[in-house]
């Protein structure tokens, strides 16, 4: 398994001390669990199937919202999202 | 009047014809959402409800035309927008949101006169089989309080099944509506994916999510998905046509195939034997009614481990936009926008959320792609075509819901393994995007209920109902 650091950080996720063993113990069990499709024989001509076919798509169109977007976040201002500066 | 005894085809009878107001009926329910607080199954009951119920008595006094779900109320899962409404996913992270505009789902009951009445308790982000994984607190079984809901929504179920309303809304991605309405004796469906439109609901693997009605009766199921099925603009997987439109009616018997992958499954699995033997007892009945025959889906025992590779995938997408930025919470004393992206995710998401976000990173990532994620997708595929040749000899499949009745609160909460093997029997519907349901027709010893399933190939939404009417029929409204 790839370490949990590195996981961690395309999670985005940092797991505290405590736990983490267990955690680590866990994961294990279910990619185990998950490993049996890893084992089977298939053939290409699979590929070719394509689960979801998506119906009509429209024409994406530029359009003013009036759906107030910026309602629900923490921290805003003059209509932007406010985060930690960036930029030095 | 005890309406909670009541369909809720009938309520809507009793509320046109002005037997009796929608205003009565709201507050009788709203009135049982309070005594029953203790279940946990309704977590907040919206406060225009009765204005909305009055609104409806209005018009139908007026003598204007009225939708066909007018005044009745119905509950929605904690994670379909409803604007102007708090919607929370059951998660820490999301507690202050509120909807900026409705699901079209919420849209499609609103203009059917329905009267959306609160919102139900879930896994967090739906992620989950029990609903315990919940910022709420553990949603109690509606027939046994020591008991899970079953889930993800497990509220749902439970609020029809108590009688705190008589349709509830929830979603499934891999059993979230039939394994709770299987342990709490209540009919859910899962429909064909794309028949009812994802717009506005929280997305958990939005290549198998499907929000769904859970009813007491197959006619409620019925009429509610009819109200909230068809194409939607805003999500392109969306289906044309509707069940109707896709049902074409058979002269002769219908025909329900056993699959042989499942019955070897169920006869190995050392808590099923209770639900095994009712399972064959149903049926032994059946046989008068229907033509039964034996189906091979070879491959279908490895949906469960399919679903927990796509579904993770998916779900580690959806939920990178919980950053801290853009949704409601933001961890305190971060220094810079990583810290705010990982101390905001890392406080703000449970345990399970976070496990399956590990997962899916893990499936997707560099090196194992391929191995995991992209030999998932062609088993999905297979399966597929494996599901459409079993529909070439039967027009439904039947099997159990669940491996048993609900669990004790608590009994598989550190096992993550025994969890996810709840979702054996539901899972493979979702993966071949085709539509399942779930009817009460046994009970445990231990006095609680379980579920038959039926599954249809693609569009066979009425299928399922005019079976299960059938299957119904044929046990004469007894449980076994």
């Amino acid at each position: 398994m790839a370490k949990l650091e590195h996981l961690e950080y395309l999670s985005k996720l940092k797991f505290p001390e405590e736990g983490r063993e267990k955690f680590e113990k866990e994961f294990e069990r279910i990619l185990s669990f998950v490993d049996e499709i890893t084992k089977l024989d298939l053939s290409d001509d699979l590929d070719k199937d394509q689960p979801i076919p998506l119906s009509q798509l429209r024409e994406d169109e530029p359009v003013k919202s009036d759906t107030d977007v910026l309602r629900n976040a923490p921290k805003q201002k003059d209509g932007c999202y406010v985060t930690p500066m960036v930029v030095e | 009047m005890e309406f909670e005894k009541l369909s809720l085809i009938e309520l809507c009878d009793g509320i046109k014809s002005q037997k009796y107001t929608s205003k009565e009926v709201v507050e009788y329910f709203v009135k049982r959402c309070e005594e029953k607080k203790d279940l946990k199954a309704v977590i907040e009951v919206f406060n225009d409800a009765i204005y909305c119920a009055e609104e409806i008595d209005e018009k139908i006094k007026r003598g204007e035309k009225v939708g066909v779900l007018a005044g009745v109320p119905i509950a929605i899962k904690d994670n379909i927008l409803y604007n102007g409404k708090k919607m929370g996913c059951a998660s820490k992270f999301m507690q202050d949101f509120v909807a900026p505009y409705s699901s079209t789902v919420v849209e499609k009951l609103l203009k059917e006169g329905a009267v959306i009445i609160g919102r139900t308790n879930m896994d967090e982000f739906a992620m989950g089989g029990s609903c315990e994984n919940t910022c709420y607190g553990s949603c109690h079984n509606a027939i046994d309080f020591d008991c899970v809901a079953g889930g993800s929504s497990g509220g749902s179920a439970v609020a029809v099944a108590a009688g705190l309303v008589p349709c509830a809304i929830g979603t499934d991605t891999g059993g979230s509506i039939r394994q709770p309405a299987s342990f709490n004796g209540v009919v859910g469906i899962k429909s064909t994916y794309g028949r009812v439109s994802r717009y506005g609901i929280v997305a958990f693997a939005s290549s198998l999510d499907q929000a769904c009605p859970i009813t007491k009766t197959i006619d409620d199921c019925e009429l509610v998905l009819s109200v909230i099925e068809g194409r939607d603009i805003h999500d392109g997987t969306t289906i044309s046509g509707t069940m109707k439109e896709d049902y074409k009616p058979k002269d002769k018997r219908l025909t329900l195939g056993i699959c042989k992958q499942i019955i070897e499954k169920l006869s190995e699995i050392e808590g099923a034997k209770e639900g095994y033997r009712k399972y064959k007892l149903a049926v032994e009945k059946l046989k008068d009614t229907f033509d039964i025959v034996e189906v091979d889906i070879p491959h279908i025992t490895s949906s469960l481990a399919c679903y927990y590779i796509i579904a993770p995938a998916e779900a580690t997408s959806n939920l990178a936009r919980f950053d801290g930025v853009k949704y409601t919470r933001r961890a305190e004393g971060t220094k810079d926008l990583e810290s705010v992206y990982v101390q905001s995710r890392s406080e703000g998401f449970g345990r399970e959320v976070q496990r399956r976000i590990v997962l899916g990173n893990f499936v997707l990532s560099s090196g194992y792609f391929d191995a995991y994620y992209n030999k998932a997708k062609k088993v999905q595929r297979l399966l597929r075509r494996e599901f459409k040749k079993a529909f070439e000899s039967c027009d439904a499949l039947i099997m159990p819901t669940t491996i048993g009745t609900a669990f004790k609160i608590g009994e598989k909460l550190d096992d993550p393994i025994s969890m996810y093997m709840e979702d054996l029997f539901t899972v493979p519907a979702n993966i071949a995007g085709i539509p399942a349901i779930s009817i009460p027709y046994a009970k445990g010893e231990n006095g609680l209920p379980l579920g038959m399933q039926f599954m249809a190939d693609e569009r066979g939404e009425e299928v399922l109902f005019e079976v299960g009417k059938k299957f119904q029929e044929t046990l004469g409204g007894k449980l076994l």
